[in-house]
């Protein structure tokens, strides 16, 4: 074996290595949520998950702004705040993409265009998508009182709103919210991969 | 490659149906054949030179189709299409008008199929988008003159179609390559890292057998 095959089979070990580990973040039902704090909004502030204490739910979404999947969940988005911000659901959108059209600039042009009625975080680090296992936007994960995991995954059943047959984040929330445990945990989610760096 | 540009006349040995092709020089865009040169070729020799080029020197740069064939798919569908393909290397391209890197990914799916039909490859894409958008599907394989065997999955855009073809990530695009015994041999996920063209192909290429080149003389 050369010098040169050994360093490649080095680097092909770590490489493995390395992407064991990122799937090692990923959370399971019941684990306590990752903590968060000076991550800066759309409103120029620091905002970290001790700020959301007074919620009964924190339901985590990781969007962005170029993706046509999270696009077409933005107004449904606002529709969940309005309709369980006054059962005690509050809702954080985070976006941890790096590309032009996701930078924080775009982010509250697109908040103001579709009345965004919750925060919009930048984490230009990543840091918080590693620490949930986000894979795709939109990533929801529902934050019960003691700040555990008890629902992750997809939003609803499809990306057109007018085909939704399974409200699976809502059936989530007002399970939770009856203090029972939602039937469904994990529903798959699917849309645009998160561009880790 | 073909290297010896300057003569006039090659012939090319197809391993796969043992027998020799003469070609002509237009042949030598054809990137897979290492070609020898001939001096005395008949004139009924040249004219099958001339049919031979158009299969092996085909251009693989995908042309626009009117429209392309579009069937619909689901998980145990696919599974059975797949059985049907054995003996041959299958690479399965799932994807979505709605996912840019896959509508970027989609011409370099087809011209896969194109360069590497005659080697042995079958190339499927598999659509994820809203039955309703059907048309837009169409439209844009239509476009990259998708030769390929073209689905779309039935089940739209949400949890289901992303969980019945076992997309871990939730991402698209999404490759998968099988052996001619049918086995996945490699999967190219959206989720991991921007997925490189030219891995897809060299990943091919390796299972696909050669066109090799031998002297006529041997």
């Amino acid at each position: 074996m050369t010098l040169t095959t050994r360093r490649v089979c080095l680097l092909a070990a770590l490489t493995a290595i390395l992407a064991a580990g990122a799937n090692a973040a990923d959370l399971t039902i019941g684990r306590p949520a990752p903590d968060f704090t000076d991550i800066v909004g759309i409103d120029d502030k620091p905002h970290g998950l001790a700020d959301y204490a007074d919620a009964r739910l924190v339901v985590v979404v990781f969007t962005c702004n170029h993706c046509p999947v999270a696009v077409a969940y933005e107004e449904r988005l606002v529709a969940l705040q309005k309709d369980y911000g006054p059962k005690g659901v509050q809702l954080v959108a985070v976006n941890v993409n790096n590309m032009p059209a996701d930078r924080l600039d775009e982010m509250k042009k697109r908040a103001k265009e579709k009345g965004f009625n919750f925060p919009y975080l930048y984490d230009s680090s990543q840091k918080i998508g590693h620490d949930y296992g986000a894979k795709v936007t939109p990533h929801v994960f529902v934050l019960d009182g003691k700040r555990k995991i008890a629902y992750m995954g997809a939003i609803d059943d499809n990306m057109s709103a007018g085909k939704v047959k399974k409200h699976h984040l809502r059936d989530a929330l007002d399970a939770l919210l009856a203090g029972k445990k939602p039937s469904e945990t994990i529903i798959k989610q699917f849309g645009c991969s998160i561009k880790y760096e | 490659m073909c290297r010896l540009l300057h003569k006039r006349r090659y012939w090319v040995f197809d391993s796969m149906s043992d027998s020799r092709h003469p070609i002509t020089n237009v042949c030598r865009r054809h990137t897979e054949c290492a070609c020898y040169t001939v001096h005395h070729v008949a004139l009924p020799l040249l004219m099958a030179a001339i049919l031979v080029c158009s299969a092996c020197g085909r251009d693989s740069r995908p042309k626009p189709l009117a429209e392309a064939p579009l069937r619909e798919i689901d998980a145990p569908a696919l599974d059975r299409l797949l059985e049907k393909h054995r003996g041959k290397v299958v690479l399965v391209d799932f994807w979505a008008t709605w996912c840019g890197p896959c509508v970027e990914m989609l011409p370099h799916t087809v011209e896969l199929q194109n360069r590497f039909r005659d080697r042995g490859l079958v190339v499927v894409t598999v659509s994820l988008d809203d039955p309703d958008n059907e048309s837009a599907v169409r439209r844009l394989l239509g476009r990259h003159g998708a030769t390929t065997e073209n689905y779309l999955a039935r089940y739209g855009v949400g949890p289901e179609a992303f969980a019945a073809f076992r997309f871990e990530d939730g991402a698209l695009p999404h490759l998968r390559l099988y052996d001619r015994q049918g086995n996945l041999l490699r999967t190219f996920a959206a989720g991991d890292a921007p997925i490189d063209p030219r891995e897809v192909e060299r990943a091919i290429e390796k299972m696909l057998p050669r066109l090799e080149c031998r002297s006529p003389s041997r």
